[in-house]
């Protein structure tokens, strides 16, 4: 059903250790435009390298990245940000000194070098994510869930074609996960094409298209979440050690 | 009337402090004379140059130890075209300020591309101003350790920035520098590359991850700070008619360049302006004090370095109890209370 989607991103055969360490094994995925593929894997399995080599952070020791019909493989952060990729991190990097408006105007500079239009345009987005009674509090004052939701917000800014979303969905509690499952769908809706890693699993059913499974740096399957749900090596590798633990 | 209110409303504050302070130090001189005429010229310049150093120290996040280094080029590059070829030193400034910003790019480039972060990008700063003052002592081109000095022309002329004594031609050249300064900074800090010259600074990763491309950012920084500080170089030698390496190129100078800008506060607007109108005037009492101290005190004349000793206590003073400095440690006050009271507002 998804191969006739022309692909907006694949990684080829990307490796990469670190000292001798193997964090990525010919890793294959492809990201079909207007889609939300998901990455899961257990804890070290290489979800956040592969961001990296994906966002220019980490040059991969072999393989390509193609992005939007161009091989973008070893190009630096800045130039891949500029090519249509807005990334989030896992660990919050606010610009501490400024406030969250004009954390989102930086961003939005991007789009357009006129003062005015990239501050309304900021304040839009800030309101869109909900930050509205923060727009003006230093951004390194802000809380957790607070930081993360400003991650999304100077990501949109940047007004990609594919959002890396890493681990939007930590440190957020339950109760306010479907504000933010709503809006990536809605984001969704409007043509943005998404690639993220999670853990809530829950939020990973309700919105991936697709599911890579990641297990010690090489994708173990991929698919639907129904097909990869009822995959034999998912279940033992992942799920099932899991539910081992959970019934033993 | 109403007009030019409304237009003055709209205005950016620090614009609006800018103008007020460019009116009031524009009288200044009418108001003093002699030696104290002389404490402002000091004053205007270190602000200045604290305020080209905070571009790149403050602002950018790159902590130089080696400000002397564009300094030197300045004045050397003023000196060595109105003496040996008879240039006006303002031509001299302007060569000075390119060369200056084109030394000020390549070693950034260099300590950048090298990734010197922290300390190790400090001293590299410093090495490089040091390098260049062994360099000029040897140097027989531009006289060696002999130095240059000011060819006289006894009159006043402003094409050859030379004025007779008393005469407030320096205070206003050396004001109109502090202003340009002041003004390109205001500019560039309300301006996309200001945005993101300060975004590099709190984060790069993050910066790059929005596309800033952080090496031509920086670079612009420093060239910027580079060739601002060279301007400050020109003006000082035209004033004390004399230049030789250890004045254009010593350690001395580089901390003399960072000091009102640390003391006010880094990476503030008004910092360095303020930290300049604590220190000079501080460093002329305490230096007074030594040389013709009053009866009580009789024990501290002819103790060279005392007066140091003095300056140092309390500059640590000053930075145990106000470690932002004066002007920074006020203003996140103000700020953070401004800051709470509209979040408040903004949820009931």
């Amino acid at each position: 059903m998804n191969e006739q989607r022309s692909p907006l991103l694949s990684v080829e055969s990307v490796s990469k250790s670190f000292d001798g360490l193997q964090a990525l094994t010919d890793v294959n995925v492809v990201v079909p435009q207007g889609e939300i593929t998901a990455v899961i894997g257990p804890n070290g399995a290489g979800k956040t390298t592969l961001f990296n080599v994906i966002a220019g952070s980490l040059r991969p020791d072999t393989g390509r990245v193609m992005f939007d019909g161009g091989d973008i493989t070893g190009w630096p952060a800045h130039r891949v940000a500029r090519a249509g990729i807005g990334r989030t991190f896992q660990l919050m990097k606010p610009f501490a000194s400024m406030t969250v408006n004009e954390n989102v105007l930086v961003a939005a500079f991007e789009r357009t070098g006129r003062r005015a239009e990239a501050s309304a345009k900021a304040a839009e987005i800030v309101e869109r994510v909900g930050l509205g009674t923060w727009s003006g509090q230093l951004a390194g004052e802000l809380p957790t869930a607070g930081q993360k939701h400003l991650e999304l917000a100077r990501a949109l800014a940047l007004e990609p074609k594919l959002l890396l979303l890493d681990e939007v969905l930590a440190g957020i509690l339950p109760t306010e996960r479907q504000l933010v499952i709503d809006l990536l769908r809605e984001i969704k809706a409007a043509g943005v094409t998404m690639l993220l890693v999670e853990h809530v699993m829950a939020a990973v059913m309700a919105l991936s298209d697709e599911i890579v499974v990641l297990h010690h740096g090489a994708v173990l399957a991929a698919g639907t979440p129904e097909q990869v749900t009822c995959d034999d090596r998912v279940i033992e590798a992942y799920l099932g050690e899991e539910q081992l633990i959970a019934e033993g | 009337m109403t007009r030019v209110a409304e237009l003055w409303r709209r205005i950016d504050r620090n614009v609006k402090i800018l103008v007020v302070v460019a009116v009031v130090l524009a009288v200044v001189p009418f108001v003093l004379s002699g030696s104290s005429l002389d404490i402002g010229v000091r004053i205007l310049l270190f602000a200045m140059l604290a305020s080209a150093w905070n571009l790149m120290a403050g602002y950018a996040g790159l902590f130089s130890f080696g400000h002397a280094a564009y300094f030197g080029i300045g004045a050397y590059a003023t000196a060595v075209l109105q003496v040996d070829y008879g240039w006006s030193p303002w031509l001299g400034m302007l060569v000075g300020m390119a060369l200056a910003g084109v030394f000020a790019i390549v070693s950034g480039y260099l300590s950048f591309r090298y990734r010197l972060r922290g300390a190790y990008f400090v001293l590299t700063t410093f090495a490089f101003a040091e390098m260049l003052r062994l360099i000029f002592l040897h140097w027989d081109f531009v006289n060696g350790a002999i130095g240059l000095r000011v060819p006289l022309i006894r009159e006043s002329s402003w094409f050859d920035m030379q004025f007779p004594p008393g005469s407030r031609g320096y205070y206003y050249v050396v004001l109109a520098m502090l202003l340009a300064v002041l003004v390109i900074v205001v500019l560039l800090m309300r301006s996309r590359s200001g945005y993101y010259i300060v975004a590099i600074r709190d984060n790069e990763e993050a910066a790059a991850a929005v596309g800033v491309n952080p090496m031509r950012y920086k670079l612009y920084a420093v060239g910027l700070s580079g060739a601002l500080t060279a301007m400050g170089g020109t003006f000082y030698f035209q004033y004390i008619f004399f230049i030789d390496p250890a004045l254009a190129f010593g350690p001395a100078v580089s901390i003399q360049i960072l000091l009102p800008a640390i003391i006010g506060g880094m990476g503030t607007m008004w910092g360095p302006l303020i930290g300049a109108f604590l220190l000079v005037p501080l460093g002329e009492l305490t230096s007074g004090l030594i040389r013709t101290p009053p009866e009580f005190l009789s024990f501290l004349s002819g103790r060279a370095g005392l007066d140091l000793m003095i300056f140092g206590a309390l500059l640590v003073a000053i930075i145990m109890f106000l470690p932002k400095g004066v002007y920074g440690s006020i203003s996140d006050r103000v700020t953070a209370r401004r800051q709470r009271r509209q979040h408040e507002e903004a949820v009931t």
